[in-house]
């Protein structure tokens, strides 16, 4: 890796300014786990290290995460056990092992999109909205609709932020790998709201792995919306999340694979407690 | 180029060949053996080290960001005639066979118990969730945890 430069700029304005006016080949250093795993050959590199940029705030309408908070500090933050059925906290813990964690920022993570890229999915879910050094307010539908370095350009993330919710929802995330120390398969996350008892008055769905990108399944949602949760119609609902999948070539399982487990998942987050409460046993 | 820091509560000035040099390599050039060297892909956690209190894979970790930072090699807990409470409960449950993981295990222990001295299984899981080993199964070295813990002063 000797011939790295590596830039320590003092603030995110000259780290802007270096990544703008560099004619090089540059790349941000946030976690830095990638690029020591492969390191690009002829490239410099920008430190982000030291420029403030990790912290979590929250007001009473969102939650501010800088980008290079690691996924350990907002494993370990306490409201993020409190919002969203504790569904950040959820999936933090799925991503990479503690030590990673550590290292892994929220940045790094929602724009290398790797298959451990969860927080990615989290965004999408929850509606979050990622904000640049340039002043750019992304909502995650569109920094998720393409490969974000090529939304990018030569901006830098500097903050996520999600909106707060109301208190009433139940979901959760997990994670699906063939051992615990291998990357993910999928990993999912849901949240939903019901009313009487077993009808999905709204619901939210992202899945994280089955391409590069995450998803939502949107149309599945608005099939979900005011249905009775019973057996029957939850046969309908996997097939229809199923169908809605769009499954990326993975070298370690078929298509079809990662089609069952989606439904597998599905009705692991959703459906099991649900059809309890109707479904004659 | 150098980087100061503080390795094991010694003020340390480092020689690093570039800034993304693994923190491993440099550990290890400085005659701190105990980091491991294992996957080198940051999965198995021989390398471990706390930078700031905190575990890290030291393969994939840049040393040059340590710089003005605190380093914890095991090197800094006990000596092999005066074993911190860590390592004696590793010894006492046989939580060590080949010892090759122990090292990152007991750093990761450490990190565990400084933050919470009272941890229920499934929080010791989850904070060795980085540390693999190929010898014992894990039972003992939970076991070995468990112990600790009951032993643990909060220090910090």
């Amino acid at each position: 890796m000797s011939n790295n430069t590596v830039y320590l700029p003092k603030n995110l304005p000259e780290a802007l300014k270096i990544l703008n006016n560099s004619k090089e080949k540059i790349l941000l250093l946030a976690g830095g786990t990638t690029i020591l795993i492969n390191p690009t050959e002829n490239a410099s590199y920008i430190e982000l290290d030291g420029l403030n940029l990790d912290y979590i705030k929250s007001d009473k309408n969102n939650i501010s995460v800088g980008a290079m908070t690691t996924i350990g500090q907002l494993s370990v933050w306490p409201q993020a056990a409190k919002y969203w059925n504790g569904l950040i906290r959820k999936c933090a813990i799925t991503i990479a092992s503690t030590p990673n964690r550590n290292m892994i920022t929220a940045g790094g993570n929602i724009v290398g999109l790797r298959p451990w890229s969860a927080l990615a999915g989290v965004l999408l879910l929850l509606d979050g909205k990622i904000i640049t050094a340039k002043g750019k307010n992304y909502p995650a539908k569109e920094f998720f609709s393409k490969l974000p370095k090529t939304i990018l350009g030569k901006d830098i993330v500097t903050e996520i932020r999600i909106p707060l919710d109301s208190k009433d929802l139940t979901g959760g995330w997990k994670k699906f790998s063939l051992t615990d120390t291998d990357y993910p398969i999928l990993s999912m996350g849901v949240l939903y709201k019901l009313k009487n008892k077993n009808t999905i008055e709204n619901i939210k769905i992202a899945v994280t792995g089955l391409t590069v990108l995450p998803q939502r399944f949107i149309k599945t949602e608005k099939l979900l919306k005011n249905k009775q949760l019973t057996a029957h119609t939850i046969k309908l609902l996997i097939k229809s999340l199923q169908n809605e999948a769009v499954i990326g070539a993975d070298i370690r399982v078929a298509s079809e694979y990662k089609r069952e487990i989606l439904g597998a998942i599905f009705l692991e987050l959703v459906a099991r407690k649900q059809i309890s409460l109707v479904a004659p046993r | 180029m150098k980087i100061e820091t503080t390795v094991n509560e010694q003020k340390k000035e480092l020689n690093v060949k570039n800034y993304t040099e693994p923190l491993l390599d440099v550990l290890r050039r400085h005659n701190y053996l105990g980091a491991k060297e294992g996957c080198r892909q940051g999965q198995c956690g021989a390398c471990v080290v706390l930078v700031n209190g905190l575990p890290v894979n030291s393969c994939i970790y840049p040393a040059g960001r340590t710089n003005g930072k605190k380093i914890t090699t095991i090197e800094g807990l006990g000596k092999p005639n005066n074993l911190d409470k860590i390592q004696q409960a590793y010894l006492e449950t046989g939580a060590v066979q080949c010892g090759y993981c122990t090292p990152g295990m007991v750093l990761s222990t450490k990190a565990l118990l400084d933050k919470n001295s009272m941890p229920t299984e499934d929080e010791i899981k989850l904070a060795l969730d980085g540390n693999l080993c190929r010898c014992t199964g894990y039972v003992k070295i939970i076991d070995a945890v468990k112990l600790a813990a009951k032993r643990y002063k909060k220090t910090s």
